[in-house]
């Protein structure tokens, strides 16, 4: 089995992606991947540890994030929709309405 | 006698009635409901009076206790009713002269849009009248002290679209609550140094009067003068009386009812009631000797150079009630009494018969625009004259008795001294020669009154504006006084004569019997300390009604034998008639030193204070509005600028969570 570390590696990285996506990323469709990639790194975290630490806490807790991840997903792809048909657009840019 | 409290429930029914279903009834009713509840009222008086003479004297005095008003610790104010011969004296004068003037104000306010609210004010203002003479402690009678000053002040703004009207009722209304606290102070004191507010003991716990005996001269000195503050205010003594003068802005009947008959003798019944207290007070018994003094000639003054005839007996009401300050300074507290009751015969005669002649003239009240009057309406030209000869002291009217009395008093009493009789006796004189003037100017010489002019113009005419339009464009006929108009001239006419009978020294002693109950010595020439030394009562009763005559005589050669001369002396004496025409410039003083200094004070503060205030509480809106201005810069409304501040905010959390970990 790969050290430890290199989970960690892989998880870092996989995050930091994640990351970046959100923050250069306009289409909301892209970020909500980068998103789920986030999540996802910590998943790998989380499983990582369980099987180090030969407890089964990690993957349910890695279990519980994958079901809050596809609500997130249905949550965020209504109102995607819902911005689409007001505005024609899923431009993020073109959302701001709240600015100061 | 204990059905006396039906006097205070007749004109709240009056009142009630008019305020609650006025609106609904016949166009005259609100005068004859508020009349036959006087009638009513004036019916158990009669009653109640008759029940208290057939007591013997040293009971005439009962106290009607209707129910515990105020039960606090340390303080009991009962609603009580004192029934003695003073206050059945002036509950008589009260609701019989008020059932006269109400009669009359059916008439008079026959036209006017306001009869509803004016018949209920009138009969408002009679409840606290009653109020004020029958309560039996100080508590009450100031509630009624100050109801008769607020009915006065919505009486007098009658005509409240008339600027001098309304600003006459504030008037009023600020120069009496100046009394009222006065009088507040002094019952504060009073409670302070007897421990209740009751005129007589009850059972074993005393009154304030029983107490007076063994109190400091200067406790004393300062609760009477600080009673004596709400007598002036009320009575319009000098300093306080510029609100009297104003207040003829109201209807012609509120002035006959309440600033000549009854509320501004509410002093004179204060200092008569409380005499056991001013007995015992000396220094302010001199200041009343000289008020009254000052007030009875001043004013006498005042009066020969109005050319307003209500105004006139305005002040010649002021210069009255002075006369009755001075009896009351002097001892001679049932000679002011006296004078009291017959002033309001013939007081309220006079007013009613100018009311007479102004009504009949469309509401003119200018002397120089009336003239001629004694054909066009005969009736208040003899009403006129039978007041004018009783004030002027003539006899047999009932004036020549009551002041005579007073001015007897003047002279010879223990107080008085010769300086007082003499004034007494030239005001005598004053007083004469300045009703007459009236008297002549307006019933006699070529008619100098234009109705067409008239018309609405002059104030205190009965009609409103709404109601003018209703008149036809011809109407410019004399309105000749109606019979309810009429009825009480003849009957006050009658009082004027005969009401100086009830006490002819030598003669009769009714009066004097009927107040014994109440004083110690009614009248001070039968006090032991006046009757020594001294000119007979009937010396100076000559030389009074000599001096009237002489008034009257002087009046008829400047005003009508020889109209020129009088025109003539104004012109040579400019400075002095300049002077009552301003009258001694006190209102001038009161409004540079109250009303404008106040508003100056008023406008700097706005201009001050008020900024200041403003401006700090625009700077704190200021700086949060400048604030947020800096901090919306922030809220750009891109997604990734929020998440970049999240994901900044996570690595600084993070950052101090290891740096903290690292240092310790």
């Amino acid at each position: 089995m790969a050290p430890l570390a290199y989970y960690f590696i892989l998880s870092a990285i996989l995050f930091t992606t994640g990351v970046i996506g959100v923050l250069i990323r306009k289409n909301p469709l892209i970020m909500f991947m980068s998103i789920e990639l986030m999540l996802n790194s910590a998943n790998l975290s989380f499983a990582s540890f369980a099987r180090y630490r030969n407890g089964l806490d990690g993957q349910v807790i890695a279990f519980f994030i994958m079901t809050v991840a596809a609500a997130e997903v249905v949550v965020g792809l209504a109102i995607i929709v819902s911005i689409f048909r007001t505005r024609a657009s899923v431009d993020v840019d073109d959302v701001n309405t709240l600015k100061g | 006698m204990d059905l006396v409290w039906l006097t205070l429930l007749f004109p709240l029914l009056g009142f009630a009635v008019n305020a609650l279903l006025g609106g609904r009834l016949p166009r005259r009713a609100p005068g004859i409901v508020a009349s036959l509840a006087m009638l009513a009222a004036f019916a158990v008086a009669i009653y109640v009076t008759a029940d208290l003479l057939a007591l013997p004297h040293e009971q005439q005095g009962r106290d009607v206790i209707l129910y515990n008003w105020v039960p606090v610790a340390g303080l009991t104010v009962p609603l009580g009713l004192w029934v003695d011969p003073l206050s059945a004296l002036m509950l008589l004068i009260v609701t019989g002269v008020g059932f006269l003037i109400f009669v009359y104000a059916t008439g008079y306010m026959a036209d006017d849009e306001g009869q509803r609210r004016f018949f209920a004010n009138m009969s408002i203002f009679v409840l606290a009248m009653l109020v004020l003479v029958l309560a039996d402690n100080f508590m009450l009678l100031l509630v009624g002290w100050g109801g008769v000053g607020f009915a006065s002040y919505a009486l007098i703004a009658h005509y409240f679209w008339r600027p001098e009207a309304a600003g006459a009722a504030v008037k009023a209304f600020v120069v009496n609550t100046l009394g009222d606290v006065g009088m507040m102070l002094g019952m504060f004191l009073m409670f302070r140094e007897f421990g209740t507010l009751q005129y007589f003991g009850r059972g074993t716990a005393p009154g304030v009067f029983d107490q007076v005996a063994g109190t400091g001269v200067g406790t004393l000195a300062a609760i009477t003068l600080l009673l004596l503050v709400g007598a002036v205010a009320k009575s319009g003594q000098f300093p306080l009386h510029v609100w009297l003068p104003d207040a003829m802005a109201g209807p012609t009947p509120v002035s006959a009812l309440i600033h000549a008959a009854t509320m501004v003798t509410a002093g004179v019944y204060l200092l008569a009631r409380a005499w056991p207290l001013y007995e015992a007070a000396p220094f302010t018994l001199g200041v009343i000797i000289w008020l009254g003094a000052i007030t009875m000639v001043g004013a006498a003054l005042l009066g020969v150079a109005q050319s307003n005839i209500k105004r006139v007996l305005a002040y010649s009401t002021i210069s009255q009630l002075g006369y009755m300050f001075l009896a009351a300074g002097v001892g001679a507290y049932g000679a002011a009494v006296f004078h009291l009751m017959t002033h309001a015969f013939f007081k309220a005669l006079l007013f009613l018969a100018a009311g007479v002649a102004i009504h009949a003239l469309h509401g003119e009240e200018e002397l120089p625009r009336m003239g001629g009057l004694r054909r066009v309406v005969p009736s208040a030209w003899l009403a006129f004259g039978v007041g004018g000869l009783a004030i002027a002291g003539i006899p047999p009217f009932s004036g020549f008795f009551s002041k005579d009395e007073i001015i007897w008093s003047a002279f010879f009493s223990a107080r008085g001294n010769a300086l007082l009789g003499l004034l007494a006796l030239l005001t005598g004189g004053l007083t004469a020669f300045y009703v007459f003037r009236a008297f002549f100017l307006a019933f006699y010489g070529a008619a100098r009154y234009n109705l067409h002019a008239a018309e609405g113009a002059a104030p205190g005419h009965g009609h409103e504006p709404a109601q003018e339009h209703d008149d036809q464009p011809g109407d410019h006929a004399i309105h000749a006084p109606s019979f309810e108009m009429k009825l009480p001239l003849a009957v006050l006419g009658v009082l004027a004569v005969v009401g100086g009978w009830a006490l002819i020294p030598g003669l009769t002693t009714l009066f004097e019997e009927y107040l014994e109950p109440v004083f110690a010595f009614p009248f001070a020439y039968a006090s032991p300390v006046g009757h020594a030394g001294g000119a007979s009562y009937w010396t100076v009763a000559v030389v009074a009604a000599l001096t009237g005559l002489a008034g009257i005589g002087l009046a008829y050669v400047l005003y009508v034998a020889r109209p020129a001369l009088a025109t003539g002396l104004a012109t040579r004496f400019a400075g002095a008639h300049r002077l009552l025409d301003r009258r001694y410039y006190i209102d001038a003083f009161y409004d540079l030193a109250f009303v404008r200094s106040f508003r100056a004070l008023a406008r700097a503060l706005s201009d001050g204070f008020d900024r200041l205030l403003d401006d700090l509480v625009d700077g704190v809106a200021a700086i949060f509005r400048e604030a947020s201005e800096a901090l919306r810069e922030v809220q750009t409304g891109y997604v990734r600028n929020y998440a970049l501040m999240i994901l900044g905010g996570t690595v600084l959390i993070f950052a101090f969570v290891v740096f903290r970990g690292l240092v310790q």
